[in-house]
């Protein structure tokens, strides 16, 4: 394993194609995180059409590098405007924004850029470290603990879906799992709600379905409710070099929190479902309580803001292994990130152990350097990269549109998809304004094609008596277990009703 | 626009049933799949048709996800925090004037959709952007056709060039170009 490691690095750092492709997706990474409007998983949508044709090892390096850094960028309204852009950015607000209203910004913006580039690094350590101790175990397992872990991967939609959503996050994902069924059968050769239409033999377009649900929604409701901008003016957060460079310090200063919560940020990115916000969160938290002066937590503590940065994006690295080895994908934004790795040839399985593991390590990689170029432009640039939160963002929806048009047609060459991008557009708009979850609906999609395939084979080498396999019995209590916690989770009462202000 | 609470379930509940039901017809190999998850796709939707009916209207909450947010990072440090807020410029007045853009914008969409069925990408996608950044996004006229004709210019040049991708030409370009061509 040592020497494909190394050689992976080696045919990363050598090739100035991939390197070309990893600045290019840095850059772009970078500027969708701080623009208001676009998440990760859009972005990773949007840019499946530039892969095409590309050599499966550099289209997965862009992308993946792409959705790396996203996250390094976007606490950059966070802090300085106290404006976060998501559930991930606003712990940092607790203390970012107090540091620069107390004219630290430049502080608080080196500490979070830094301490987000160690975490993506050492999530990525994480992710290597696992693969020896993991590899029996995958290797174990049959296409009867495939399909049973399919099943799991739906389960956790509940987690995904979250709050009085459960049910309707299973329902989703259902719905994403019988879409998957359009076309050929791959046991009988019959052809499913495909009818006469011959651009549905082979199912219907991933990245179709995906730009449906994600991109065109999010375009319209942008275009229908104006632009966002942050209220306050630049000119309040100045900042110099210096307070950068005393920031970026601040990490080594306090390596063991980073270190800690980078190993935690990691292990909950394994975790289906959890979600970026709850590493945040939960790393948050741990600062809190393991400090000796928890008292200046929430008034501007730069452990405040290192805690979640490195959590937030140590837990990509995290969630790239349940995706690549047991085709789970660990957040939304890496089932999208799945769809696309299946669209360049990426199989997920044990196989990613044993036929590709250059492939595995370049990915690896391909976080450290990306998280590394990230964090040295951002800290030259994050003044001229604040100013895209200002974009007046409903000037980017028609440019998105035709993205998202053209993305939809190139996939595979047929008109038709531009017909099903309108039919499932109108539903995802439809979810989006009824306030039900999306993001299972990828999960379902991409997992029903992978139970299905994976049923089959297991009913033809042991029958239905799969199912009392011992590993088998083991996911299937799983199964049951996580079922019955998010049921549990969603009859708590929220953390609204719970809350007693001591001010 | 604004959907009730059982419309979407009732979608969905509709797509299962009529999925199930095409898959009754198929060989057992091939309905197994479908009837594996429509099934408890019927029973789902039953279940969340009956949550949505014993809630009582006044329990229902939008919990916005800042707010919650703010919630959790009072709990977390024991005092009241408040973030900043986007000011959101151009903003819709009522749920009427949603409903009016809403409208306006999936007109601009499926036109741009249908556009493209009819007369390809190459004539649609600069009509669209400058039709748009002109008339929803206010630029002006010298700005739209800027915009919209650099970013034309490079799609063209990022995908039929670079990355030598057919794009479609639409079912009557062909047809007219044959046409003014004599």
């Amino acid at each position: 394993m040592i020497d494909v490691m190394f050689s992976s690095l080696g045919a990363l750092l050598t090739s100035p194609q991939t390197m070309g492709l990893m600045l290019i997706a840095v850059l772009i990474g970078l500027i969708v995180g701080a623009t208001p409007g676009i998440g990760g998983r859009l972005s990773i949508a949007l840019a499946i059409p530039f892969v095409f044709g590309m050599d499966m090892t550099q289209g997965a390096v862009f992308l993946l590098t792409m959705h790396a850094v996203n996250g390094t960028s976007g606490q950059i309204s966070s802090i300085m405007f106290g404006v976060p852009g998501d559930g991930d950015d606003a712990a940092t607000t607790i203390d970012g924004y107090p540091m620069a209203k107390k004219g630290e910004a430049g502080r608080a913006l080196g500490a979070s850029i830094t301490a987000s580039g160690v975490g993506g690094i050492i999530g990525a350590g994480v992710f290597a470290i696992m693969i020896p101790v993991l590899e029996p175990v995958i290797l174990a397992f049959s296409p009867a603990e495939f399909f049973l872990l399919a099943i799991l991967g739906i389960t956790f939609i509940a987690f995904l879906a979250g709050g009085q959503n459960i049910f309707k996050g299973m329902i989703v994902g259902l719905f994403g799992m019988i879409l998957a069924t359009i076309g050929m059968d791959p046991q009988t050769g019959t052809t499913r709600y495909a009818g006469d239409y011959l651009f549905l033999w082979d199912g219907v377009s991933l990245v179709t379905l995906v730009l449906a649900l994600f991109a065109v929604p999010e375009m319209i409701t942008l275009a229908v409710k104006g632009g966002s901008i942050a209220s306050v003016s630049m000119e309040n957060v100045k900042y110099s070099y210096k307070q950068i460079f005393q920031g970026v310090m601040e990490v080594p200063r306090h390596w063991f929190l980073a270190l800690r919560t980078s190993i935690i940020g990691a292990m909950i990115g394994m975790v289906p479902g959890l979600g970026g916000s709850a590493a945040a969160w939960l790393c948050y938290g741990h600062a809190v309580q393991s400090s000796k002066t928890p008292e200046r937590f929430g008034h501007g503590a730069v452990e405040g803001v290192i805690a979640p940065e490195t959590a937030s994006n140590a837990k990509e690295g995290g969630s790239l292994l349940p995706t690549l080895f047991f085709g789970i994908p660990g957040s939304s934004g890496m089932a999208v990130m799945m769809g696309a790795f299946l669209i360049l040839g990426i199989q997920p399985g044990p196989a990613m152990l044993t036929q590709h593991l250059d492939l595995v390590w370049t990915l690896i990689w391909a976080l450290v350097v990306g998280n590394l170029i990230a964090v040295t432009f951002l800290l030259f640039i994050t003044r001229w990269v604040a100013v895209l939160t200002f974009i007046n963002a409903s000037m980017l929806v028609p440019f998105i549109i035709v993205m998202v048009a053209i993305g939809a047609y190139v996939n595979e060459g047929q008109w038709e998809n531009l017909v099903i991008l309108v039919m499932m557009s109108a539903v995802g708009y439809a979810m989006l304004r009824a306030g039900w979850p999306r993001a299972p609906f990828v999960i379902g999609l991409v997992l029903g094609r992978i139970a299905e395939e994976s049923l089959h084979k297991a009913l033809d080498l042991w029958g239905y008596s799969f199912f009392v396999r011992p590993l088998s019995l083991v996911l299937i209590g799983m199964i049951i277990a996580t079922v019955g916690f998010a049921i549990y989770k969603s009859r708590r009462p929220s953390v609204l009703d719970n809350l007693k202000v001591t001010s | 626009m604004s959907l009730s609470r059982q419309s979407m379930t009732l979608f969905m509940l509709a797509v299962f049933v009529l999925m199930v039901g095409v898959a009754m017809t198929y060989p057992a190999g091939a309905r197994f799949m479908p009837l594996t998850v429509g099934i408890p796709g019927i029973g789902l939707c039953l279940l969340q048709i009956f949550l949505d009916l014993k809630r009582q209207p006044d329990g229902e909450r939008q919990i916005d996800e800042m707010r919650e947010a703010e919630a959790k990072a009072a709990q977390v440090v024991g005092h009241e925090v408040h973030f900043g807020h986007a000011e959101v410029i151009d903003a819709p007045a009522d749920e009427k004037e949603t409903i009016r853009r809403e409208v306006i914008v999936w007109a601009y969409f499926l036109a741009f959709i249908g556009s493209i069925l009819v007369f390809g990408f190459y004539v649609s996608i600069p009509v669209f952007l400058i039709t748009f950044l002109k008339e929803r996004a206010k630029a002006s006229w010298t700005r739209a056709f800027a915009m919209g004709g650099v970013a034309s210019i490079l799609y063209y040049l990022v995908f039929a060039k670079g990355l030598g991708v057919t794009l479609y030409n639409g079912v009557a370009t062909g047809w007219l170009l044959d046409r003014l061509a004599g």
